[in-house]
């Protein structure tokens, strides 16, 4: 689960990274904003994914990388709400929740569409993806499994 | 540069990316698909001998 976890939250924030800044600098004049809670929360969030694939991509199995990569996973999930709850809390570069219909805030019906429909096809890819890494995470464990079982009968 | 190409360029980026991601995934799998039936199979003949 973290290892599908991890690589999805990687690409995800790095699609919004990556895109982000190139957007930002079209409508805002600059690429990033350092006083934006919301930006430096996100990068945060995904220096923190960067950091699971990473470690768990090069360090022994073991206890104390387990409970490091645990460690560091939950500071993450510790970030999400922090993030969503960013441009409410604090408005420098991002407006608040637009979505939300009130005299100040809300939507156009074509604009709203769009976004419902951005939001439930990224869903859907995000479910795809999410169960063909699933599957390969499963079919590596069951290989490697195979493998020892291999080795430790040639090896009596 | 306009706002539209910018946009774009942003688009383009996004889509690379995941597009990448979606190959490394496809291309791991058949690989990893490979490999486990081939031990799968020298286990199984094992078993039988």
């Amino acid at each position: 689960m973290i290892c599908t976890g991890s690589d999805l939250a990687l690409l995800f924030g790095l699609g919004v990274v990556i895109s982000g800044p190139i957007w930002g600098s079209a409508e805002w004049g600059v690429p990033w904003d350092w006083g934006d809670l919301r930006l430096n929360t996100y990068g945060l969030l995904t220096a923190v994914s960067l950091f699971l694939v990473l470690a768990r991509g090069s360090q022994p199995d073991g206890q104390g990388t387990r409970d490091t990569i645990a460690a560091i996973g939950l500071f993450g999930f510790a970030l999400v709400p922090v993030t969503a709850l960013a441009t409410t809390w604090y408005q420098e570069r991002h407006p608040g929740i637009v979505i939300i219909e009130s005299e100040e805030t809300g939507l156009a019906p074509e604009i709203l569409n769009v976004l419902l429909l951005g939001f439930a096809s990224f869903l859907l890819l995000f479910i795809g993806l999410a169960i063909l890494s699933d599957t390969l995470q499963r079919m590596e464990s069951r290989l490697s499994h195979l493998q020892r079982q291999l080795d430790q009968e040639v090896t009596h | 540069m306009s706002g539209v190409t910018e946009l774009g360029l942003a688009y383009a980026a996004l889509i690379g990316l995941l597009g990448a991601y979606v190959y490394r995934l496809v291309t791991r799998l058949a690989d990893v698909d490979a490999r486990l039936t081939a031990v799968e199979d020298t286990v199984s003949a094992e078993e039988n001998e």
